[in-house]
């Protein structure tokens, strides 16, 4: 089932790749955010099918990496927080550090075995 | 830089590459077999396994292109190692544990494990072809760096010659102790690189005059867009650096060949931890060098620069003192080799090992033999330096991006689905190289002018559609073929 998921999830990200370079529009954007996003968590679900919990930790990551690359693409500020942008430090944060936390709870402290 | 900062340049640099000298030949004598000379005789530990494969991942384009791209483009350039928080994990959780299990049936290098996936010898032929390509380009990228640094800090008028020195070290202890040296000089540099980062991070900040100064001057550069998450590029392509960087990590050989070389398979499970944070505390050097210069500029400090590339050695030659200057010039030295030895290696065993097994005709002698190919591909990625000069960015894009369209799609999933064929995993790397290098042909040839371009969106990159498209016809392929009846995976 996480198996088949995954590789429906490749596909169709596959597909908006191609979309999303050849097209134009904020459609095309999202189609690209989606991608992006997308094509990691579930290349992780494809190989830790046998893990139960690697549905949850996988889909948690892809929340994480569709928020982070929608604040980069849509959401362009002015006002400087702490020395930088809001939107920047939202995306380092959503795209950078939150994966990394997902990456080592999920994957290196997984059960032994599993 | 003043004479005497510039001896201590020299004796650091000299110290270095007389280090690395010393380890190829400690190495020459411990190298008796192939598999010592491919794979380090499957000796390694833990943290020499994670830093070697940081050494190897990064190269001239974290410590010159990417600080480059920076002052060009703004904050969109770290869309390129965003993804790194993610990426250590996803080697070695979709990758990295099944290589290392074809290991113990001799296999040793990536086509060899895909061709003990994928029997027939046209998917392992396929794929040494694409490394063979992607190590000339790499290569070829390594020795643009050589000569930007040699000539820009150390002051060698001739760029022959810096490159003759540069090449002559490499040459030397990948000849002579494969990847035995290769390996324990990763670990040397790799160490070297991440001190060098952490120091000069700092060091930017101070110059800057602080991070809220930094920024505050930046916000005021070009359109204020400079800050913004994307930078100055167009939203496809920091999405495009986030995909390719982000999902091509699975198919660059020189980081899976590390996989080989780890004694205790077990310990793949903390690699991401060793490997991803070794590589987080390295990137500070982009991040420093690529706020503080175009800050610099901004402060009316520095002049405009005319080549982006050229950012971290006039920081360098600026703003370093001696001896830190020497460290960041043997960390940037360290950077090169590192992934020079590493893409020499594995683009000797893709020219004497796999194409030979995948046409049907081993070779008698392969250690004989990979220690020629070491020079010989030498000097095509010499050729190919002196024909495709861009950013150093954009050629390690196209270089990362190659490998990644080819490989990373039957590596990723052919490694895990039963059902894949060998049909579809080859029509998989075909597709994956023949798109990246006719997009990037097109996109980049000013030869030919009744040749139409690319056809793709603005800003987008051949080599996410490379890796869409490659990606696509795996499973398009394998759905449409019959599924096999037994399968060996």
């Amino acid at each position: 089932m996480a198996s088949s998921l995954a590789r429906f999830v490749l596909l169709c990200a596959a597909v908006a790749v191609l979309v999303a370079s050849f097209a134009r529009g904020p459609v095309s954007t999202l189609l690209g955010v989606l991608a992006a996003a997308l094509f990691p968590p579930a290349l992780l679900l494809l190989a830790e099918r046998e893990d139960a919990r690697a549905p949850w930790w996988t889909g948690l990551l892809a929340l994480s990496l569709v928020a982070g690359l929608s604040i980069a693409v849509f959401w362009r500020d002015s006002p400087v927080w702490a020395g930088l942008p809001s939107a920047t430090w939202l995306t380092w944060l959503f795209a950078g550090m939150v994966p990394f936390a997902v990456i080592v709870f999920g994957w290196v402290l997984r059960r032994p075995g599993a | 830089m003043e004479d005497a900062a510039r001896v201590e340049v020299w004796v650091a640099a000299g110290g270095y590459l007389a280090a690395l000298l010393a380890i190829g030949a400690w190495s020459w004598v411990r190298t008796k077999s192939e598999r010592d000379f491919f794979i380090a005789g499957q000796r390694a530990g833990l943290w020499a396994t994670g830093l070697a494969t940081m050494a190897a991942s990064f190269s001239s384009f974290v410590f010159l292109g990417g600080p480059g791209l920076m002052v060009r483009a703004g904050l969109g350039a770290l869309f390129i190692i965003l993804p790194v928080g993610f990426t250590a994990g996803l080697l070695c959780s979709v990758v990295g544990g099944r290589l290392r299990q074809l290991s113990g049936a001799g296999v040793m290098t990536v086509p060899g494990a895909l061709a003990a996936r994928f029997p027939g010898g046209t998917v392992r032929g396929l794929a040494a072809v694409s490394i063979l390509l992607g190590a000339v380009a790499y290569l070829g990228l390594q020795l643009q760096g050589i000569a930007i640094v040699l000539r820009s800090v150390l002051g060698i008028a001739q760029p022959d010659l810096a490159l003759a020195i540069g090449l002559a070290v490499v040459l030397g202890y990948s000849m002579t102790g494969g990847m035995v040296a290769g390996l324990y000089t990763d670990v040397l540099q790799g160490a070297l690189m991440a001190i060098a980062a952490v120091t000069v991070f700092v060091r930017a900040l101070q110059v800057g005059g602080g991070w809220e100064t930094i920024t505050a001057s930046l916000s005021t550069t070009g359109d204020g867009s400079f800050l913004e998450p994307a930078g100055t590029l167009p939203p496809i392509t920091v999405l495009g650096f986030f995909l390719v960087f982000g999902v091509g990590v699975l198919g660059q050989p020189q980081l899976l060949h590390k996989f080989y070389m780890i004694r205790d398979p077990s310990k793949l499970r903390y690699l991401p931890l060793v490997f991803g944070g070794s590589q987080i505390v390295c990137l500070l050097v982009w991040l420093g060098i690529g706020l503080a210069v175009p800050a610099l500029v901004a402060q009316g400090r520095l002049a405009p620069l005319a080549n982006p590339d050229h950012a971290t050695p006039i920081f360098l030659v600026e703003y370093l003192p001696g001896l830190l200057a020497g460290l960041l010039v043997a960390a940037i030295l360290a950077a090169v080799m590192s992934t020079a030895d590493s893409f020499l290696n594995i683009g000797a065993a893709a020219l004497v090992r796999d194409l030979p097994r995948a046409l049907g005709r081993p070779l008698a002698d392969e250690l004989r033999w990979a220690r020629w190919a070491v020079p010989a591909i030498c000097l095509v990625a010499l050729l190919f330096s002196r024909l495709y000069a861009d950013l150093i960015a954009l050629v390690g894009t196209f270089a990362f991006g190659a490998f990644a369209a080819a490989l990373a799609p039957a590596l990723a999933v052919g490694l895990w689905w039963r059902r894949v064929t060998s049909r579809a995993a080859a029509a998989s790397i075909f597709t994956g190289l023949v798109v990246c290098v006719v997009l990037e042909f097109l996109a980049k040839q000013t030869w030919f002018e009744g040749l139409p371009g690319p056809g793709l969106a603005p800003g987008a990159l051949p080599a996410a559609v490379a890796l869409g498209a490659s990606f696509l016809v795996l499973f398009l392929v394998t759905w449409i073929a019959p599924a096999p009846r037994a399968h060996p995976a």
